[in-house]
């Protein structure tokens, strides 16, 4: 069966993605040490500017946003070796798709590193805080909707990994494109905390969708909001491959093998 | 026999930057880069039947490997048509993937983090490959290729060699009709080169697997092929049987003589004296101006002869002959 081998490609990262503990200790202190400071900066300033999230629920959604971003692979940098070291060559012959082959990978080492990580996710804001989300079902809301907002993270690093293609170094525009998930997508403030203009903007693109959306609809947990994260995670999911499948097949026309 | 493998009037030409010299021009070359065209590979056309071995030699920069990328449906032609098993390999490249086998010497088609054996597991999902055949096809494999021992050991923990017999039977795992072969010995040593040159060899004459060698090693050439396509300057020189190789383009013989006498001193247009050691004088003949057996038969007059030796000089020679001087042809 044609999907059964991009199954098998998500097995194979994910038990490679498992097997780096060194890294995955490294992602886990990480993660407390940012929870415990935030923790400490959020319990001070209280409700007072927090909006529609309490205190404790501002821990938590930094817990959420977080495991999304050190759950998600750097791909980009797989595309760039494969393009340096002139491996692509053997990618582009085999009867897989590129792109499907690394959103399988990708989304491999994804479940790998959340797999881990849920467990701080969960265990490091209950420490510093004391307590559950207001809504202790957010905790089994946010895995599915994790997933999904991973999965549109790593089609994001797919398009940055392809610009390699032409930029042969791909680092700058995952720098800015880094720094605009971070801004745009809210990682450290929930959306409805910036201005309105600075909302309205960030709504334009998908990052909200990667970051704050599956947050806040998981920690507020209504019903009309949930759906409408669901929908704007289908509706960027579908418009981010759309795009990757373009631009691989802008790639495959200007392909040129490194190394003769 | 059918044609495997078609070519007619393929081109590929490249943009490449040019830089302008001086420190001056550094800002101009960043602002406003300056590319110039490089034609890579120049119509170039030939036919391939089923079951062939061919070497598709050049010195650097020939085009070799950008024909062998164009055939293996990894890069656009500028120009041209090819067919490789009835496909066009840019258009139906994922379709051609399934019927044919690469090795780029230089570069890696196993997992480097995992081991061999599961680099062929996953490559028996990517082609879709029934499970019992798959699990035949890689016993029998592992079994010619000796790697019983390294099939589950990381492949960064390989060496070049054990790798090299990895990467092929990767390629081969699927019963590829055509095996495009890029410098599949570079890097190695003498004992592993013989072994890769045997084992492709032997799998060439047992499957019919068609063979498209290209090589900077005349060894490779002489031991795997029957066929050879020398092309340069992205142009195709000459293309017919090895064997007729040597006997065209041979200008020079080489004459050892071993000799009761201490030293022989020949004096012969055409014969130049190469090398000397007592009761052993090496002689290089121009085919040209002088004809073999008289200087068999001088040798004999100035000298009492313990043994004589008339050899070819090396295949690399011959190759770096008609590279200097642009032979061309079909032989």
């Amino acid at each position: 069966m044609a999907t059964y081998k991009y199954l098998k490609f998500f097995q194979v990262a994910f038990k490679q993605s498992m097997s780096y503990r060194g890294a995955t200790y490294g992602r886990f202190v990480f993660y407390g040490v940012i929870l415990f400071i935030f923790s400490r900066l959020w319990l001070v300033v209280g409700n007072k500017i927090t909006g529609e999230l309490s205190a404790t629920d501002m821990v938590w959604y930094l817990s959420f946003t977080e495991l999304i971003v050190l759950s998600t692979p750097l791909l980009h940098m797989d595309i760039e070796e494969d393009i340096r070291s002139g491996n692509i060559a053997y990618l582009f012959i085999r009867p897989t798709n590129y792109i499907f082959k690394l959103f399988s990978e990708g989304m491999g080492q994804f479940c790998a590193r959340m797999l881990v990580l849920l467990l701080a996710g969960f265990l490091f804001p209950l420490l510093f805080t004391g307590k559950l989300p207001s809504h202790p079902l957010a905790l089994a809301v946010f895995p599915p909707l994790a997933l999904m907002a991973g999965g549109l993270y790593i089609l994001i690093q797919i398009c940055v990994g392809l610009s390699a293609f032409w930029l042969q170094d791909s680092s700058p525009v995952q720098w800015v494109t880094q720094k605009f998930l971070f801004i745009l997508g809210g990682m450290i403030l929930p959306l409805s905390m910036y201005p309105m203009w600075a909302q309205k903007l960030a709504n334009l693109t998908p990052f909200p969708a990667m970051l704050a959306l599956p947050a806040t609809g998981a920690l507020l947990l209504d019903g009309s909001l949930l759906l409408n994260v669901v929908g704007k995670l289908i509706l960027w999911f579908v418009l981010l491959s759309l795009l990757a499948l373009g631009i691989f097949r802008q790639c495959e026309k200007n392909l040129s093998i490194n190394g003769g | 026999m059918s044609n495997v493998i078609s070519v007619k009037e393929l081109s590929k030409t490249y943009q490449r930057p040019l830089k302008l010299p001086g420190k001056q021009s550094y800002l101009k070359n960043w602002l406003h880069p300056v590319t110039e065209e490089f034609c890579a590979v120049k119509n170039i056309a030939f036919e391939v039947q089923e079951g062939e071995r061919i070497a598709f030699i050049g010195p650097n920069g020939a085009g070799k490997s950008t024909t062998i990328k164009m055939l293996s449906g990894i890069l656009y032609p500028t120009g041209g048509e090819a067919s490789v098993l009835g496909l066009t390999p840019w258009k139906d490249r994922q379709k051609l993937g399934r019927s044919i086998g690469c090795v780029f010497g230089q570069k890696s088609q196993l997992w480097y983090h995992l081991p061999a054996g599961d680099t062929f597991n996953l490559l028996s999902y990517v082609y879709d490959l029934d499970r019992k055949e798959y699990q035949k096809r890689r016993d029998e494999l592992v079994e010619i290729f000796s790697l019983k021992d390294i099939l589950n050991q990381t492949v960064r923990k390989l060496s070049l060699g054990q790798r090299m017999r990895c990467e092929l039977v990767a390629s081969l795992l699927h019963r590829p009709k055509i095996l495009f072969l890029d410098e599949p010995t570079i890097g190695l040593d003498v004992t592993a080169k013989a072994i890769i040159r045997d084992l492709i060899k032997e799998r060439s004459t047992l499957e019919k697997t068609t063979i498209f060698l290209t090589s900077h090693d005349t060894g490779d050439m002489e031991r795997v092929c029957d066929r050879v396509i020398v092309i340069n300057h992205g142009e195709v020189l000459i293309d017919g049987n090895i064997g007729r190789l040597r006997k065209n383009f041979i200008k020079k013989k080489v004459v050892t003589l071993i000799t009761k006498e201490e030293k022989v001193v020949m004096n012969m247009p055409g014969v130049v004296q190469i090398q000397w050691e007592p009761h052993r004088t090496v002689y290089e003949v121009d085919l040209n101006l002088q004809a073999v057996d008289l200087v068999i038969s001088e040798s004999l007059k100035i000298s009492s002869l313990r043994d004589i030796t008339v050899e070819d000089p090396p295949m690399e020679e011959i190759v770096r002959g008609i590279y200097k001087g642009d032979a061309r042809g079909d032989l």
